[in-house]
């Protein structure tokens, strides 16, 4: 009897193994068998509900448009097919669009791939709750996708076909690594953009894409009151408010010579802020320092950088150019956005909980005394001497 | 019981008690916290974390006092039979619901978030089937069992942990104390349900080869158990923020969804509920193996072979009972804070009568105890 127990246990699991393979291992799904979406865009819809755009993967234009761009220089005319397909469907909610879509396509859709979701302006005007919450609920879409909002409308966007990279849907996720590898843009994606929703006392922001004829590029920045849009910063108030508010933003900085001889471009390799709150009975404060280091990368000025009081008087000139604009977008924050992206609420949540939780945050940003500093340091000279 | 074989090692101890106890509440965790205690939450998972080492001590020393009973045992020579009886039926039906439960959120887990098709019934029965499978076995195999996972399931939570650190905002991990002390409490009861299964200790401890080392072994588990938990909660609230925390399903799981390696390495949840599986089945394995090894000590049987794999029909039936989501999340808050309750205090009170009616193993009784 003993020897044949381990048999029959076998046996057993091997006869539930078959039964279950038989029914289908109803979750796998073989490759070739699946539409993979790479991206995907949302617009309102003018009659009501929603617009929805997905890239949907062309499998072969893909491998055979990628050979071809690798070795004959004409490209366009070549292949004929692109390698993503822009399906398009209208209907009340995202769900239904995705339904839509899912009837205009051969294959079961699959986002677990997506990279990129692009929101239309005037839907993030009206607001994205509904599509976050889409996204939350949803397993199969990664946290790592990247949010951004279109200048215009989303499908504009997606219909762009850049050149430098086959994929197009690869190519906006691309430019916003790269913008984010140079340090100019903090990292958005939509985890951090729905956490910076929900939590009190900071509210998100989101990279504006442009389309042109044959690319796509970052524009500025969408600032949003909670999921709403309301309002939009071009890239040097861009720069300026990333620098005061996470310390990103690198950008060259171009000032006028203290001597009055020609100009000076300053690239910022490193910034730190800190964020300080005061409060003084019901009196909230904050203070914030910007330290910028840097290489002068270019000049026309004929003074040399030898000179430590003319390098001092840079540095001076330089801080006080970019503490004014960067003032100058904090008023805007204040004054006409309304909004705290910068996350002085949290920070005030963090330090004075006691306080905060007596506060109406909304109320009070707009009238909050806050002070920027920016100290720019001049750290090299790159290759050159003078 | 007979004579027992003493070949349980101090690691193994410690392995059985550490996977004992991590399970499926490591999913949770988090968003229970972060909805009750705010950002005091770690300071909940540390206090429940002391509260269990309390408990487990004392099992420890009832350990020590029976040193050749497991607690089916010394709960009938210390409370008699009747009571003592009713005593280790109250743990086997404890363990018992903690198997169903553990397997049901596994299962809803692995429908929501990894085979969408797959039927519940399936994801459920596999668990049970899996745990039933090792609560046939002998205490030399479970305690191999686990002496070979732990390594596996620490490293890896281990790993995504210090990956997912680098998502950390920290203002969103202050104020250190949260909204209050009484939120940080209340933020205690949610934490019930991440700590019991140090209690199975009182089956293993007359197994033990080196029972001087028993104390250090134990505390080496719990505390890691604390770190990790502490480590999740921290990483998780940091990455989110308290207010997006209490909007996530399976907050763990998303906080592996958000971390990358090196920026190739990406989809980090495969390896993550790979090992995830791992650690369910060894909570449940180990509650379903307390049971079985409690009734067939209880009713003198001297086969764990067969009989086992007909309780997963009735686990299953006690595990399909909620009727979605939210209510099992009902059933765990209602169910944890009592079993944990029954685990602290069910000790202390056998501890008491033994002390009273001066019951205990004596050295030289090893050879003649038991029936």
């Amino acid at each position: 009897m003993k020897p044949t127990k381990p048999a029959l246990k076998t046996l057993a699991a091997l006869i539930v193994i078959i039964f279950l393979g038989a029914r289908g291992w109803t979750s796998a799904r073989d490759l070739e068998k699946r539409s993979f979406v790479l991206a995907i865009g949302f617009d309102t819809n003018p009659a009501g509900g929603f617009k929805g755009h997905f890239h949907i993967v062309v499998p072969r234009a893909v491998t055979t448009g990628g050979g071809e761009s690798g070795g004959g220089g004409g490209g366009g005319g070549g292949g004929g097919q692109k390698p993503v397909l822009v399906v398009t469907a209208t209907a009340p909610s995202l769900w239904e669009v995705r339904q839509a879509i899912q009837e205009k396509v051969n294959n079961p859709l699959f986002l677990g791939h997506l990279q990129a979701i692009v929101v239309g302006e005037d839907l993030a005007r009206r607001g994205i709750r509904q599509v976050l919450d889409t996204m939350l609920r949803t397993a199969e879409i990664r946290r790592r996708a990247w949010i951004m909002v279109a200048e215009g409308t989303a499908d504009k966007v997606l219909a762009t076909m850049p050149k430098l990279e086959p994929v197009p849907s690869l190519y906006l996720a691309r430019i916003l690594e790269t913008e984010d590898y140079l340090r100019l843009i903090p990292t958005l994606r939509l985890s951090e953009f729905m956490a910076l929703d929900s939590n009190p006392g900071e509210e998100p922001v989101a990279i504006l894409l442009k389309p042109e004829k044959d690319t796509v590029f970052v524009s500025g920045l969408a600032v949003f009151k909670g999921d709403r849009l309301v309002g939009k910063l071009n890239t040097p108030e861009m720069h300026h408010f990333l620098l005061a508010a996470m310390g990103r933003g690198l950008m060259p900085e171009r000032v006028a010579s203290p001597d009055g001889e020609g100009e000076l471009v300053y690239l910022i390799t490193g910034a730190k802020r800190t964020i300080k709150p005061f409060v003084q009975g019901n009196k909230i404060s904050f203070s914030v320092r910007v330290r910028l280091e840097g290489n002068i990368m270019e000049k026309s000025a004929v003074h040399s950088l030898r000179d430590e009081e003319y390098l001092r008087a840079v540095e001076a000139a330089l801080s006080e150019k970019i503490q004014r604009d960067c003032r100058t977008v904090l008023r805007h924050f204040q004054k006409d956005f309304r909004t705290d992206a910068y996350g002085f609420g949290n920070i005030l949540r963090a330090r004075y909980p006691k306080v905060w939780q007596q506060l109406d945050w909304e109320k009070e940003f707009p009238d909050v005394p806050i002070n920027i500093r920016v100290e720019a340091k001049i750290r090299r000279l790159g290759m050159a001497a003078n | 019981m007979s004579k027992k074989n003493r070949q349980v090692t101090a690691y193994q101890a410690t392995a059985i008690i550490a996977n004992a106890i991590i399970g499926v509440a490591l999913l949770t965790l988090p968003r229970d916290l972060a909805r009750t205690a705010g950002t005091g939450g770690y300071m909940a998972v540390v206090l429940m974390g002391l509260t269990a080492y309390l408990g487990l001590n004392l099992y420890t020393v009832l350990g020590r006092r029976f040193s050749q009973s497991t607690l089916p045992e010394y709960g009938v020579k210390s409370l008699g039979v009747f009571f003592g009886g009713l005593l280790a039926l109250t743990y086997a039906a404890g363990w018992l619901v903690v198997t169903a439960l553990s397997a049901r959120v596994f299962a809803e887990i692995v429908v929501t978030a990894v085979l969408p098709r797959v039927p519940i019934e399936v994801g459920l029965m596999v668990m049970l089937l899996l745990a039933a499978h090792l609560a046939t076995q002998d205490v030399k195999t479970f305690a191999r069992v686990n002496e070979l996972f732990l390594p596996i399931i620490v490293g890896t939570f281990v790993v995504l942990l210090a990956l997912s650190f680098s998502r950390v905002e920290v203002w969103r991990l202050l104020p250190p104390f949260g909204p209050g002390l009484r939120e940080v409490f209340t933020g205690t009861i949610e934490a019930t349900w991440a700590y019991p299964g140090f209690e199975l200790v009182s089956l293993f401890i007359p197994f033990y080869a080196e029972p001087e080392k028993a104390g250090r072994a134990h505390a080496r588990a719990l505390f890691l158990v604390i770190f990790l938990y502490v480590a999740v909660v921290l990483a998780a609230t940091g990455a989110f923020g308290v207010a997006e925390l209490a909007k996530s399903q399976w907050p763990t799981l998303e906080l592996v969804r958000l971390v990358g390696f090196l920026g190739t390495f990406e989809r980090l949840e495969a390896p993550f509920l790979a090992v995830y599986v791992i650690t369910v089945f060894t909570t449940s394995g180990a509650t379903f193996f307390g049971a079985v090894f409690t009734l067939s000590g209880l009713f003198r049987l001297k086969s764990r072979e067969g009989w086992p794999y007909l309780l997963v029909i009735p686990l299953y039936y006690l595990a399909i009972q909620p009727q979605n989501i939210v209510e099992l999340g009902k059933v765990i808050r209602v169910f944890a804070p009592a079993w944990f309750g029954f685990i602290l205090l069910a000790p202390l009170l056998v501890l008491g009568i033994a002390a009273i009616r001066k019951k205990e193993d004596k050295p030289d009784e090893a050879n003649q105890t038991g029936a």
